[in-house]
């Protein structure tokens, strides 16, 4: 089940620098809300990059959500801002902390983009 | 709003009542208490012994605080006054309400005092659009509160209300039994409370605990703190005191702190339905108020970065670069049914960003911002040719991809019918507005200034520079109307001109665009007749098909909208002209008792001698509140120059002596001052104010340019 977590962060670990995050320096925890107790990711951002930590550190922000939600926050199929607003996602801490991560996150799998008319081309 | 409704306001919760005081809100209008786009309260009805109170007067004590004074009885010419009642509203995170009564008869009476309430939860869309809830509600009374509940599956929103006084508590209300000795007093306090535990924790801590009777913080320190800091306003005709002081203060209610600001606030949008972040109108409110409130349009900045478009996502038009058009936090975005979660959907927002952040600068001198924001300016650049370009021939063009729920128009203009071809067609889409690539224009070498100046990359100002030079060149050919001699209001997919004549045109010498050889017809329509009411300019020029002096967009006249052609004239050398549309919108204003609403008819001012409110406009509206803020600044001519700042007045006649004292900005405060000289032709019988020497002089003795500098402060 959170097989999609995990690939959406070890992703962004290995890419990278993300340039939006060049002035952060953040700890951030996602916890799975019916994951088994110590389970979740701590990932630590500084100087545009973000590495996986497995050291107890207080977090800026934390992020927790059940399996299938942080699932399709990390596919793109679940919006975070609506999930935080529906009570599905729970954030607390720095809002500038989780307005950034949250800009790490795709976007819906179906959508094509800006299509210019008569190519179908994207933008 | 209508007449007859009282509203105060705290950032995005305000309440909307009748001038009792009581709310009883139907599905479909405004009223109750509102809180993060959802409606808390929609029933809060005040009886003694049954009996509905009558209003003597109603005092708008602040913008978040309200006072009634109310007698029993209702619709008869003779009021038994025995019996009244002082009704006190503050709002601050839900409401705060003290009601006083008072005997003032030589006998005792008994009185059962009741305070109904219920609440629908609508979102504000529901509201706007009349659509029925799908979650289900409660209500309870337990330990001396009142639950009001609405639940849908996850989604939770709650209105806990609490009585002072002793009360009898039932799912309807409160009641107070309460026997009242002649010439005796009773009083109460009455919180209601907003929860939205959907936000994961309370998101809105009420400024005032139980019982309280002061707000913390302390909202009217607060105010005068806000007051205190902006700059001081001293003029001959005194309307222009007035109208200031009445921007400043609705500027001070509409600010919003989004969660994102961190304890910052910038300019919501307008009061009651746009009580939350816009792109566009933030940007464009926090340029107005630029020399007078500077730290709005830092907030600005940073919170639209923080949720600048990082990806593609079709359902809410966003795009990696592109600035938010509005966000919202009500049960249709929550469930997806609405896109606002930001919904990015407008062209103007992203170039605008970076106008303001090389505006801001370029006043404050904060290169810490340009710095910390530098990948956000270049991401909105990138936008304008990677994303907005969807003809690929240099220019931003809009689309929705969005087709149930998204904005067809992209631009400040975004009503149905407000872009058209002369005989009143409408094209087809992607359209291409022409203000739109002067605000790109004007990014591009705003960007290039930022660009060469503080992040010092010359070669990436260089390029900026040449895209923008060939982007002039290519919009003088494509957009010029030769035989009108005025710049079409779009391009249609084909390239063909949408030729209308717009208000548009303003905006273009703003942002620059504009050949030298082309600005003097370009002045010539926007002050002719058909364009030029006599209070304004009008959005579409009164010889257009689609014309309608009520129309939105389609002729009537928008304050805000004349504060940047006012400033475009300014950019142009056109000072009288510049001078004459701020005569004409102040004169305004003082038929709206200082505040400007969104928009009033195009008619013809010798036609109705005052100007008529567009019907459903909103007020405050941000905008509006700022376009005498931008007057300010384009009559006295105020501009960075470096370091300095520069005082070139050019003022109408009958303002007689302007002062503006403690401007602030890089230069520490400077002072400005002026005196009307320009004359401002007027048709017989109308009000002389403006077009005439102001009666009262000032000392000191006239100076007509001059600016005074001082030591900067700390």
């Amino acid at each position: 089940m959170a097989g999609a977590t995990r690939e959406f962060v070890d992703g962004l670990c290995a890419g990278g620098p993300h340039p939006a995050l060049a002035r952060t320096r953040a700890v951030i925890r996602i916890e799975v809300a019916d994951g088994p107790p110590g389970g979740g990711w701590t990932l630590v951002v500084a100087d545009g990059r973000i590495r996986e930590s497995d050291d107890v550190e207080d977090a800026d922000c934390v992020i927790r959500a059940d399996a299938a939600t942080l699932e399709g926050l990390a596919t793109g199929r679940v919006n975070a801002t609506a999930a935080i607003l529906r009570g599905v996602l729970h954030a607390d801490g720095a809002p500038e902390v989780l307005a950034a991560v949250q800009g790490l996150m795709p976007g819906p799998p179906g959508s094509t983009g800006p299509r210019r008319p008569g190519t179908g081309a994207g933008g | 709003m209508s007449d007859g409704l009282v509203q105060i306001l705290d950032g995005n919760t305000f309440v909307v009542s009748d001038e009792r005081g009581d709310i009883e809100a139907s599905r479909t209008d405004p009223t109750g208490l509102f809180s993060f786009d959802t409606r808390f309260l929609s029933r809060w009805v005040l009886t003694v012994n049954g009996e509905r109170l009558n209003a003597l007067s109603t005092d708008d004590l602040q913008y978040f605080q309200s006072r009634f004074f109310l007698v029993p009885g209702t619709g008869t010419v003779y009021v038994d006054a025995k019996l009244s009642v002082i009704r006190t509203r503050a709002v601050g995170g839900g409401f705060h309400e003290e009601l006083l009564v008072m005997n003032h008869d030589e006998q005792p009476v008994e009185l059962e005092i009741r305070v109904d309430a219920d609440c629908d939860f609508a979102d504000l869309f529901e509201v706007k659009d009349a659509l029925r809830k799908k979650g289900s509600y409660g209500r309870q009374s337990a330990d001396g509160l009142l639950h009001l509940t609405y639940e849908r599956e996850t989604f939770h929103r709650e209105t806990t209300i609490s009585a002072g006084a002793p009360a009898e508590i039932d799912e309807r209300g409160f009641l107070f039994r309460v026997d009242l000795g002649p010439k005796a007093r009773w009083s109460t306090t009455l919180d209601v409370v907003t929860t939205n535990t959907g936000l994961g924790e309370r998101l809105l801590h009420p400024k005032y605990g139980r019982g309280a009777t002061r707000a913390r913080p302390n909202m009217e320190k607060d105010l005068d703190a806000w007051i205190a800091a902006a700059p001081t306003v001293h003029c001959g005709w005194q309307p222009l005191e007035s109208t200031y002081r009445r921007s400043l203060v609705d500027l001070a209610a509409l600010r919003f702190s989004p969660p994102v600001a961190a304890g910052r606030s910038l300019p919501a949008a307008g009061l009651p339905w746009f009580m939350t972040m816009f792109g566009r109108d933030s940007i464009l409110t926090s340029l107005q108020a630029l020399p007078f409130t500077p730290e709005l349009a830092e907030a600005t900045l940073r919170s639209l970065a923080a949720r600048q478009g990082t990806r593609i996502d079709d359902f809410r038009d966003e795009d990696p670069g592109r600035i938010l058009h509005e966000i919202r936090y009500g049960e249709l975005t929550a469930f997806e049914e609405r896109p606002h979660s930001p919904y990015y959907g407008n062209a103007d927002a992203t170039p605008l960003f970076v106008v303001l952040m090389d505006e801001y600068e370029r006043w404050t001198g904060d290169t810490r911002l340009v710095r910390d924001l530098e990948h956000n300016a270049r991401a909105a650049l990138a936008w304008i040719d990677d994303y907005a370009d969807l003809m690929g021939n240099g220019y931003i063009w809009y689309q929705r991809r969005n087709e149930q729920t998204g904005l067809e128009n992209q631009c400040w203009k975004d009503s149905w019918d407000s872009i058209s071809y002369r005989d009143g067609r409408l094209p087809g889409f992607p359209r291409a507005t022409c203000e739109l690539q002067g605000y790109a224009y004007d990014a591009k070498i705003r960007g290039a200034r930022l660009a060469r100046t503080v992040w010092k990359d010359p070669e990436y100002a260089a390029r900026l520079e040449k895209q923008a030079a060939e982007l002039k060149r290519r919009f003088n050919r494509d957009f010029w109307v030769k035989d009108g001699e005025y710049f079409a209001l779009a391009l249609d997919a084909d390239g063909g001109q949408v030729d209308a004549l717009a208000s548009n045109n303003g905006h273009l010498l703003w942002s620059g665009i504009v050949d030298r050889t082309k600005a003097r017809a370009v002045v010539r329509h926007l002050m002719g007749e058909h364009l030029f009411s006599g209070w304004g300019v009008r959005t579409l020029a009164a010889a257009e098909g689609r014309y309608n002096p009520v129309g939105y967009h389609v002729g009537a006249v928008w304050p805000f909208d004349n504060s940047f052609i006012a400033w475009g004239l300014r950019r142009y050398g056109f000072k009288e002209e510049a001078a004459r549309i701020a005569a004409g919108i102040l004169d305004a204003s003082e038929f709206f008792d200082g505040r400007l609403p969104e928009a009033f008819g195009g008619y013809q001012r010798q036609l109705t001698r005052y100007p008529v409110r567009y019907p459903t406009a909103c007020s405050p509206q941000a905008w509006s509140t700022g376009a005498p803020l931008l007057f300010l600044r384009t009559m006295l001519g105020l501009e960075p120059v470096g370091d300095h700042l520069v005082v070139d007045p050019s003022l109408p006649q009958g303002i007689g002596r302007l002062e503006l004292l403690d401007i602030p900005g890089r230069w520490g405060r400077i002072d400005a001052f002026g005196r009307g000289r320009v004359a401002i032709q007027r048709s017989s019988g109308l009000r002389p104010e403006l077009g005439e020497e102001a009666g009262g002089d000032m000392a000191p003795p006239p100076s007509r340019r001059s600016g005074r500098r001082r030591v900067p402060a700390g």
